[in-house]
């Protein structure tokens, strides 16, 4: 796809989820980042800021099969990825999908299921695939999962382990919307629910086509450097208990190239990494004892803070370095 | 990021040629300047000889290696080969290729200069030594020059090896900086400059001129002249005055404290006049020492035989032991004639006709060595048999002398029919009581000094010194026909312990510098008059056999001073101290700088201090411009610097900001002078884009290393325009990145 037909669509898309979030032109933005970069999102906010509106909405900017699962604490893993069912008539077992199968999956508040349940969505998240009875099952291509959660202490709350939350690309937060968004938002609610009349932007077809367009974007070896040296620094920095995984740094690099596309480049730039790295990386550090940590498992503020930090410290590398 | 390949392969482009003549230009021109220290120019070839071969060999090498740096290597080589082939060409093999010996006979030739510069004065004869020296900096300066200009390419820098030089004289005193030489130097800079075209950077260019007016201008000002020796102002004594001996000799002779010049053991019955050199023809108005070239074969082993004295002259042998204690010069005194000299450590050769003892390299100072000379004894007979010598050149009347002289020799003469005769009325004239010893007068009336111009003063007022004594009877005699010249050297001073052997040790002060004059005498040669009247003792020459007496030539008041070897020895007379004249003997250690000097020298070296830090940031950044410019990583060069400059001009540039965060940054600051920084700002979106293309950018993407460089010196040029002085300040003299660098610090500040 000519870059400027994905610039086209894209800003279509976002324009399009604006009409039903108001304000928040930045976490639009990343979540079709990473949906353009074939990630899954974690949206972590306090509850009625507009996280599943968010996820919904993205859904349906684009014309493919989007499936809904509300997690509870008695959800079963078979509930996400199907079950075998015995079908009298044929006499054998029929594998009904469960909504696992689909292109955008929008998981909410996912740290309400049980640790069983969460690994058997994370899982599938990972592989893209399902394994049913001993059979394996591709799951949708693009395969995308919007998962919202609440930080906020609750009964019954699972919160994700740092290794699942690994699997997230990108962590955003919604926040509360400014006064002008929200007195705009009573107004446009009063009459309808925006989403109704919300009209797809794209199919799933255009949907790869984009996918396949930000995968080409070229990412230099000076920008590859850059990528890893902010994650060995997250490794080796003594606020931080455990850094970023080389998945992290494969994903940072992967969001930057979507980044660079969704600005019109054919090459990433080391701002690119800069503006993901908070975004991408702080879900999946611990800190150390040192920092303050939330009840609710997360620390984000002060995670954001390490993270910024080290972005400031790590040199850009300019192509081979010599000394003079 | 594209990969690059590294072009280090220089093409050799006609631009270098042109630089390397004009630096030889400039360096031959800066060189020239030396000319108001030394004597002569013929040491100037030998430097051009070095530096011509430097240049000559870089380019050489260049063209044929295509490696710049493999060019400096051979301009080194080179310098060491011609030196090797003008200095050491026996120690070397094939003449020209060094070995451990010539390095060794280098280290001679270094010491050798530094003691005739300690022992010369101005304008100093340019002895081997020195001249080594002189080839020896050339050689360096020409490498490091090359080096600069064409390696580092940055030939603004070249200004600094050619101020040392044209400042070299003003260390020495301050009257002897020329200004011309200087003026031509500094417009053989500004073409260097100039040639680079569009590489010049103005700031460079006046600072190296700032350097160099600060060195040739502000130095030798608060430089306190060198005191001016004796009355003449131009020498620092007689005997250091290697160019006429004469000149300077009142001036040593009125200095109130004697110091010890040598001393010797001879076998003399009378004590020894020991001569330096002679004075024997007319310069212009002025008697000079012949200064024969030195004859390699004239070893003193064996001195050649004295000029006219045939064999039927009755000749003894004396044997002298000298040892020379504070006197300098590059002439030994020894009595006349020698045949043989031994226990010299220095190199020593006699000169012909006059068989003076010199040497190119070394001073007597310190020399001890032992003398076998002929006691010449013709008889009166024999001597005023000898006939007629009036066709020598010896005997030429100098042209200008007033008549009044040669009037005057043939009234006194009278009726004396021989040469001989002659010569003996002139010096009884002389000694006969007319006459009165002075340093003083002379110096009061005017007439202190040798040349014609002294003769008729000192013929009226009657009074005067040795030098005056032994000028005017030596141009007497030649109005007479009778060839002369005029020798100096030393009394045979104060007599201090006899020994049993029938020897005698003297001990010979500065007060008994002397002048004599020596005339011919055909078969019988050069023969020793004394017309100084109560200074020496005149010659003793015994009747023929037969006659059995000793005539005495001599006659009035003050008596004929007959050999008076035991108890009174010869002495000068106390001299008045000359409170209007500062005499400086070179009989005292002198040395080369005055202590002032040291503290220009300081001067100078904390201003190239100061320079240093600025000049290192420029060499790098020239380094980096000609990276960019090949080809080599030229985005990630470009940014660095762009970067460190930024640092040090104040802008708080970090390693971890992206191009766009830096570009953002700079163009904040270059909007602090809009007016003047439109086209920065442009290079600057220019910069940026090039770099990224060039690092970020897709590898289709072609680096443009020419555009880079010149985006990045309009960028630099804005930065600075927009940058307050006193920050510009800061970077130039104490670059926050080269302290970094200097500290260790990782240029990287986060």
């Amino acid at each position: 796809m000519p870059i400027e037909q994905f610039l086209e669509l894209s800003a279509e898309i976002v324009s399009t989820i604006e009409t039903v979030i108001d304000g928040k032109r930045e976490a639009i933005e990343i979540a079709l980042t990473v949906l353009l970069a074939e990630g899954h999102l974690l949206i972590e906010d306090v509850p009625g800021v507009g996280k599943t509106m968010l996820a919904r909405a993205l859904a349906r900017s684009v014309d493919c099969s989007v499936s809904r699962i509300q997690f509870t604490p008695d959800l079963l893993p078979a509930d996400i990825t199907g079950v075998s069912v015995f079908n009298q008539s044929d006499r054998e077992f029929e594998f009904k999908p469960g909504p696992v199968f689909a292109n955008i999956v929008i998981g909410d508040e996912i740290n309400r299921a049980s640790p069983k349940t969460q690994s058997a969505l994370l899982e599938s998240m990972e592989e893209r695939q399902v394994t049913v009875d001993g059979k394996t099952y591709i799951l949708a291509n693009p395969f995308t999962v919007v998962a919202t959660q609440n930080p906020i202490e609750m009964e019954g709350t699972y919160a994700l382990p740092e290794a699942q939350r690994d699997r997230f690309m990108a962590r955003i937060s919604m926040g509360y919307p400014d006064p002008a968004s929200e007195i705009e938002m009573l107004r446009t609610r009063a009459i309808s629910s925006p989403l109704d009349v919300l009209k797809p932007v794209i199919g799933a077809t255009e949907l790869r086509s984009m996918i396949a367009t930000a995968r080409a974007v070229y990412a230099s070896p000076a920008v590859e450097q850059y990528a890893v040296a902010i994650a060995q620094a997250t490794r080796s920095d003594s606020e931080l208990r455990l850094g970023a995984s080389p998945r992290a740094t494969l994903q940072l690099v992967r969001a930057a190239k979507a980044r660079a596309a969704l600005d019109g480049r054919e090459f990433v730039l080391p701002d690119d990494i800069n503006a993901l790295a908070i975004t991408v990386l702080s879900h999946r550090l611990i800190p150390s004892g040192r920092v303050g940590v939330t009840v609710g498992g997360y620390s984000g503020e002060t995670l954001a803070e390490i993270v910024s930090r080290i972005v400031a410290e790590t040199p850009v590398p300019l192509g081979a370095r010599h000394g003079d | 990021m594209t990969t690059v390949t590294a072009r280090r392969t220089v093409p050799l482009g006609g631009s270098d040629i042109r630089m390397s003549a004009l630096l030889l230009l400039a360096l031959a021109v800066a060189i020239s300047g030396l000319h108001t220290v030394l004597e002569d120019i013929t040491w100037w070839f030998g430097a051009f000889g070095v530096m011509f071969v430097v240049f000559t060999a870089a380019i050489v090498a260049r063209y044929f290696l295509r490696r710049r740096w493999l060019g400096s290597i051979a301009a080194v080589l080179a310098a060491l080969l011609v030196l090797t082939l003008f200095f050491a060409t026996n120690t070397a093999i094939l003449g020209f290729i060094p070995t451990g010996t010539t390095f060794v006979h280098f280290g001679n030739l270094l010491a050798a200069a530094n003691d005739s510069i300690e022992r010369q004065s101005l304008p100093a004869f340019a002895t081997t030594g020195i001249q080594f020296l002189i080839c020896f900096a050339v050689g360096g300066i020409a490498v490091v020059m090359d080096a600069v200009a064409i390696w580092l390419r940055a030939p603004a820098l070249a200004g600094i090896p050619l101020l040392v030089v044209v400042v070299v004289p003003s260390f020495v005193l301050a009257s002897l900086t020329d200004g011309f030489t200087f003026e031509l130097t500094a417009i053989a800079y500004l073409l260097i400059v100039l040639s680079r075209g569009r590489r010049i950077q103005p700031a460079v260019a006046i600072s190296a001129g700032v350097i160099a007016v600060l060195g040739a201008l502000v130095v030798p000002a608060v430089l306190p002249p060198v005191a001016a020796g004796g009355s003449t102002g131009s020498g620092v004594g007689v005997l250091a005055e290697t160019i006429n001996p004469i000149i300077d000799l009142g001036a040593d002779l009125r200095q109130s404290d004697a110091t010890a010049a040598l001393s010797y053991t001879t076998s003399s019955s009378t004590g020894e006049y020991l001569r330096l050199t002679t004075l024997d023809t007319f310069q212009g108005k002025q008697w000079e020492p012949a200064t024969p070239k030195l004859k390699p074969g004239n070893s003193v082993k064996a001195l050649g035989d004295p000029p006219g004295l045939t064999a039927g002259i009755k000749v003894g042998n004396v044997s002298t032991s000298i040892q020379v204690a504070e006197a300098t010069g590059s002439w030994l005194p020894i009595p006349y004639p020698s045949q043989s000299i031994s226990g010299l450590t220095g190199k020593w050769f006699w000169e012909d006709g006059n068989l003076s003892v010199r040497s190119t390299t070394t001073s007597m100072q310190g020399e001890r060595y032992s003398v076998k000379s002929l006691d010449v004894q013709p008889t009166i007979q024999q001597l005023e048999a000898a006939g007629s010598s009036a066709s020598s050149p010896l005997a030429k009347v100098p042209a200008g002398l007033d008549p009044i002289v040669a009037a005057t020799a043939k009234q006194v003469v009278g009726s004396a029919k021989t040469n001989f005769d002659k010569a003996v009325a002139l010096q009884t004239w002389f000694r006969g009581g007319t006459f009165t010893y002075s340093t003083r007068t002379p110096a009061r009336a005017g007439y202190d000094g040798s040349g014609l111009d002294v003769i008729v003063p000192f013929l009226q007022a009657k009074s005067g010194y040795c030098v005056h004594f032994a000028t005017t009877m030596a141009v007497m005699a030649r109005t007479l026909g009778i060839p002369s010249r005029i020798a100096v050297g030393f009394l045979p001073g104060k007599l201090t312990h006899q020994g049993n052997d029938n020897t005698a040790v003297y001990e010979v002060s500065s007060s008994n510098l002397h002048s004599w004059p020596e005339l011919y005498f055909k078969s019988v040669g050069w023969v020793r008059f004394e017309p100084t009247p109560s200074k020496g003792f005149e010659p003793n020459f015994p009747s023929a056999p037969g006659q059995g007496t000793t005539i005495l030539p001599t006659a009035g008041s003050t008596g004929a001073a007959t050999p008076v070897p035991t108890a009174t020895p010869v002495t000068a007379p106390k001299l008045p101290n000359q409170g209007d004249t500062k005499p400086r003997s070179a009989l005292q250690t002198s040395t080369t700088l005055p202590a002032s000097s040291y503290g220009a020298l300081g001067v100078l070296a904390v201003l190239l201090l100061i320079a240093t830090p600025a000049v290192i940031r420029i060499v790098i950044r020239r380094r980096r411009v000609d990276r960019i410019r090949e080809g080599i990583d030229p985005a990630g060069w470009a940014w660095q610097e762009l970067r460190e400059t930024a640092r040090d001009l104040g802008v708080d540039a970090r390693e971890s900001s992206t191009p766009a965060e830096l570009s953002r940054q700079l163009a904040a600051h270059l909007a602090l002078a809009p007016g003047r920084t439109a086209k920065a700002t442009e290079a600057l979106a220019r910069l940026q884009e090039l770099v990224v293309d060039e690092v970020y950018g897709v590898p289709a993407y072609r680096y443009n290393g020419e555009d880079m460089a010149d985006a990045l010196r309009i960028v630099l040029t804005g930065l600075r325009r927009a940058t307050s002085l006193g920050n510009r300040i800061v970077a130039t003299v104490v670059p926050p990145t080269l302290v970094d660098r200097v500290l260790g610090r990782a240029t990287a500040r986060a």
